[in-house]
């Protein structure tokens, strides 16, 4: 029987436009890479904390903007719109294993902020949100040789790049592999 | 027969920036744990600060700092594919370890609350 492991590496960011290089150690035991997840969290003592607000409240303010302009478009043609807000792009990952040619693996961490798009139970009071409305997470499916137990990474910073302000946060990489 | 039961452990995070461990066992004819899934009584608090790690007999299925928004489920999945699927070989006299770290993120504000596994699983009728 087949049977998987994962290994968290945390990554720490702390400034604008920062790239990341780090390596993640896989036991001896891994015979292939499986899978690949991405997560983060911001720091508490994060210096762009009133960016982030700032970035909430300015997507809050064309959001209202938006909604008031729709809600004109319906009244004129009975036609709802449902708002689009940008999502942010937190930053970008790559890994590179020694057993392949190149990168094996790009991804993006971004922050949802459409997740209540399209759902019709949302009301001016309650919105839907990620933590009440989110869909399963899994890992993104990869398959690669895990023999040199080493994976070369990279991370580079994009919010802090946006804003021009230095976020400080952690991006947890998480590898699935075969035992 | 094998029946499908599905168990609730809880622990409460009463403290801010701190960790919560706690052992719990199986019933004794519990066989095999096929789904694991993470929620809590103030989702929002799970969701922004919460990680933790779970072992079953010893054996690590989440390491340490693997975050819960990663085990939880919106109401936007069907409730027959809520858990997250993991597959045990026969467990008899299970014990499962949950330690749960609590660690702000400046989004949300402490308050006191409750930490739910689910656990997924098959049991014997009799022993």
């Amino acid at each position: 029987m087949m049977k998987e492991q994962v290994c968290v590496t945390p990554v720490i960011i702390t400034k604008a436009g920062q790239v990341k290089h780090f390596q993640i150690k896989l036991p001896k035991t891994a015979k292939k890479v499986i899978g690949v997840e991405i997560g983060g969290r911001f720091l508490k003592e994060t210096k762009g904390k009133e960016a982030i607000a700032v970035m909430a409240e300015t997507s809050l303010v064309n959001n209202v903007a938006i909604k008031e302009e729709v809600t004109l478009q319906a009244n004129a043609s009975e036609v709802r719109h449902t708002p689009f807000k940008r999502n942010i792009l937190i930053g970008e990952l790559k890994l590179q294993s020694c057993e392949e040619a190149n990168i094996f693996y790009a991804g993006e961490l971004r922050i949802d902020n459409n997740i209540g798009y399209g759902d019709f139970s949302k009301q001016r009071n309650w919105q839907p949100q990620v933590f009440t409305h989110q869909m399963q997470t899994f890992e993104d499916v990869v398959i690669t040789n895990a023999d040199s137990t080493i994976l070369l990474g990279m991370f580079k910073d994009n919010i802090g790049l946006q804003s021009r302000t230095d976020f400080n946060y952690q991006v947890n990489v998480y590898v699935w592999h075969s035992l | 027969m094998l029946k499908i039961v599905k168990k609730r452990y809880d622990i409460q995070v009463v403290d801010a920036n701190r960790s919560v461990s706690k052992t719990f066992e199986l019933d004794k004819n519990i066989k095999r744990v096929k789904g694991l899934l993470v929620t809590s009584d103030k989702d929002d608090l799970l969701y922004y600060r919460g990680t933790q790690k779970i072992e079953i007999n010893n054996q690590e299925y989440f390491p340490e700092n693997y975050e819960s928004k990663l085990l939880m489920s919106g109401v936007n999945v069907s409730p027959n594919e809520r858990y997250y699927k993991i597959d045990t070989d026969n467990i008899g006299n299970g014990i499962i370890k949950l330690s749960y770290i609590d660690a702000d993120d400046g989004r949300t504000g402490f308050t006191t609350y409750r930490v739910s596994l689910y656990v997924d699983c098959e049991m014997e009728d009799e022993l």
